[in-house]
């Protein structure tokens, strides 16, 4: 490869590593890993494929186990999150009965009040009636 | 020449009847709560339809000796001895004949055997009433019951206008169910105007009348009766017949509105010679004056009631 040829590619990885597309860059770096490796140890291949296989496997279990993990959480957490909506629903019912109740009640009290209050009239000298009736 | 003076009025349910009160415009509207409270607390203390009064408790316990206050003694010495001067046509222990005739049953109402009668009147006997001055101890007799409906509004008023003429309130009239009316009058205002109607429901003006610091009280059948078989019935029962009056109206002004109350009640028993005749020696004993409607309709006036019409 020539010098100018990995210059550019140099280029375009630190390119990339500023515009942030690691993926790329990744894959970039590990063919030229890779290549390297080739190039300079072809028998480490033989070592690594079952590593990586292991390891691979390991992730998988552990990525199985956080997604279960996950899932539980997010199961409990929507479960927490719906039974709190629902309490909280129930709560703003509770409060919205009260107030209707206490709306109702004030109005029944004041309808009471108007009742029960005697009220005072202005009259002139009129005469009583007597009827004996009650 | 009517009055151009104003009043204020306030009206409350006490004693099954409303009650009103009428005092000059000047007053706080205030004052009518502590006028009230006065009625409040004989009806509490002395109605025998309340639970727990003296007289419910005298009721209660027919038989033993009860434990009162000053004023109950004090009531029923007067009570006792109005019957006394009414021969008996006035008796506050009537409430058995009362209950035999039905007043307090919904339906169902005969006329009671003359047996039945015969045997509740034996328990209808003021006089039976004992009264031990010293601590207040009031017993009337065994299945016998006093009714306080002929006096404790009155009790109540005249309780009301002394305490009234105590705070300064020299110009009022308390107008209790129609039938105990009680006038305050002063030198400005020397006289309230009543107007008397006949006894039953849009019955004709019969006359009108003014009194001045003194009580009207009247009797009629119009609101209480019973219908049995198609004819009415009076809830004024004659304790010493056991039926009731046939009588329509009586009237009476008197300066006690307890004296005034008693004496209507008993003189409705009365046929109209009789009621002339008693008038005049009650007249001399109470300074009272009154008029009676017979059954027929008939008017008849003590010596000295028509200087009341106007």
């Amino acid at each position: 490869m020539s010098q100018i040829k990995k210059i550019l590619l140099y280029l375009i990885g630190v390119g990339l590593l500023i515009f942030g597309n690691r993926d790329v860059l990744a894959k970039i770096s590990t063919k030229k890993v890779e290549s390297a490796e080739k190039e300079l140890k072809p028998d480490l291949k033989a070592f690594s494929k079952p590593k990586d296989s292991v390891r691979r496997e390991a992730i998988k279990v552990v990525e199985k186990k956080n997604d279960a993990l996950l899932d539980s959480i997010h199961a409990a957490t929507t479960a927490k999150v719906s039974q709190k909506a629902k309490a909280k629903e129930l709560k703003k019912a509770e409060q919205k009965k009260k107030k209707s109740e206490v709306v109702v009640a004030g109005v029944q009290n004041e309808a009471e009040k108007v009742e029960e209050a005697p009220k005072t009239k202005v009259e002139k000298e009129e005469p009583e009636k007597a009827h004996g009736t009650e | 020449m009517p009055s151009s003076l104003l009043y204020k009025t306030q009206t409350r349910w006490l004693f099954h009847s409303h009650i009103k009160l009428k005092l000059s415009i000047f007053y706080d509207d205030s004052i009518f709560d502590e006028l009230f409270e006065t009625l409040e607390e004989v009806n509490s203390k002395y109605n025998s339809y309340t639970k727990d009064s003296y007289f419910d408790l005298i009721n209660q316990r027919a038989g033993r000796f009860v434990s009162t206050d000053g004023h109950t003694v004090a009531l029923l010495k007067k009570l006792i001895t109005i019957s006394d001067d009414l021969d008996g046509e006035f008796d506050i222990t009537v409430m058995p004949l009362i209950r035999l005739w039905g007043f307090y049953k919904e339906n169902n109402h005969l006329i009671p055997s003359t047996e039945d009668i015969q045997a509740v009147i034996e328990n209808v006997d003021y006089s039976n009433i004992s009264i031990q001055e010293n601590g207040n101890q009031v017993r009337v007799g065994v299945k016998q019951e006093i009714i306080t409906g002929a006096f404790v509004k009155a009790f109540a008023v005249d309780r009301l206008v002394e305490n009234m003429k105590s705070i300064g309130i020299t110009d009022a009239i308390i107008n209790a169910g129609g039938s105990t009316i009680y006038a305050i009058n002063n030198e400005s205002h020397p006289s309230w105007p009543i107007q008397v109607d006949e006894a039953r429901k849009g019955g004709n003006p019969l006359f009108q009348l003014r009194i001045s610091n003194e009580c009207y009280s009247t009797s009629s059948s119009e609101n209480t009766y019973l219908e049995i078989e198609g004819k009415r019935y009076s809830h004024i029962i004659s304790p010493k017949t056991g039926y009731p009056s046939e009588n329509k109206q009586v009237g009476i002004v008197s300066r006690d509105a307890v004296v005034g109350d008693a004496i209507s009640t008993g003189l409705f028993n009365f046929d109209k010679d009789s009621f002339a005749k008693k008038m005049r020696s009650l007249s001399t004993k109470y300074e009272v004056e009154g008029f009676i409607v017979d059954k027929n309709g008939e008017i008849v006036f003590s010596d000295n009631f028509e200087k009341y019409i106007v």
